[in-house]
């Protein structure tokens, strides 16, 4: 799981105050703070970790054009994080548009072990490819990046009570995928 | 190999599930490879910013553009006018000179020739 960040919210503010008066230095520091949140953020909308890296640049640079309409009042983070959600659900959409046939082959990442390409975790990414981009989403967001329910809501502009409902979809979908995988009592 | 998986539906979670989905979703953790999409993503901002900026030039080039295009269909609309009235008034002077010997031809029928070439001869001199 991706450590929570915690960030100082006068040192945060003063950075977000900088970068939108053009300093890039500030600018690099909000990225160094929020580039593995905003990371995990797209790879759980996304189906590959190229995806997401794509899908943190674009939002970055959304961002970074938007700056000047943010508040510094308000959170950066959560307001990152709905960026970078929009920009991976854009990436999913037009990968979808793109090919079908890629979403298997582009499922392994290059940074993980190959060893890991056993059974269970090739049954887990073919489960996962079962389920809806939004159920997959929140599924991750709620039990991988600890996120709750009101939060994804925000983040994936949907109901509260929706993202409960996908969470408990998704689940129940991934439990029935895994079924026989089941250790005997 | 298949290793064991053991579900707990108590809160509505499942650990070994969850444990699954961390592993199976587990970042990076090579500080190298963060300082890398660090080092792309302000590549990309800057890249990006400078198509932005060129932007900010494209209202100036559109109305440019636009008034340009204006230009050339006002020039284009006046020069077929002109055109239209100078071929108008030359079909107008043509058939005004020409209008009395119609005339003269088309009475040609019911009167003898020599009548007919003094009229036209009258009404032209």
């Amino acid at each position: 799981m991706t450590a929570p960040i915690a960030p100082d919210p006068g040192e945060e503010r003063a950075l977000v105050v900088a970068a939108q008066r053009g300093d890039d230095a500030a600018f690099s520091a909000l990225v160094r703070r929020h580039q593995r949140r905003s990371y995990a953020v797209a790879r759980a909308i996304v189906l590959s970790h190229e995806d997401a890296e794509d899908a943190v640049q674009e939002a970055f640079l959304h961002a970074w054009r938007a700056l000047d309409r943010f508040r510094p009042d308000q959170p950066f983070g959560a307001w990152l994080h709905r960026i970078v959600a929009n920009a991976a659900l854009d990436v999913t959409r037009r990968r979808k548009i793109r090919d079908a046939d890629e979403l298997s082959d582009v499922h392994a990442s290059p940074f993980r072990d190959p060893a890991e390409a056993r059974d269970l975790s090739d049954r887990l990414s073919a489960a996962l490819l079962h389920l809806t981009p939004r159920q997959r989403a929140v599924i991750v967001l709620h039990d991988v990046e600890g996120y709750r329910h009101a939060e994804i809501g925000t983040m994936l502009d949907m109901p509260e009570g929706t993202a409960r409902s996908d969470l408990h979809h998704a689940r129940a979908h991934l439990r029935r995928r895994l079924q026989d995988l089941r250790s005997a009592p | 190999m298949t290793p064991n998986l053991r579900l707990h539906r108590g809160d509505g979670g499942d650990d070994e599930l969850t444990r699954l989905l961390r592993e199976h979703y587990r970042a990076p953790s090579d500080d190298a490879y963060w300082a890398a999409l660090e080092g792309r993503i302000l590549r990309t901002v800057r890249a990006g910013d400078a198509g932005w900026a060129a932007l900010d030039f494209a209202p100036w080039m559109r109305w440019a553009v636009v008034a340009a295009s204006l230009l050339a269909c006002v020039a284009g609309v006046a020069e077929w006018r002109a055109r239209a009235t100078e071929s108008r008034l030359a079909y107008e002077s043509v058939l005004d000179s020409q209008q009395p010997i119609a005339r003269a031809v088309t009475q040609t029928g019911e009167q003898p020739a020599r009548e007919a070439t003094l009229r036209y001869l009258m009404t032209t001199y």
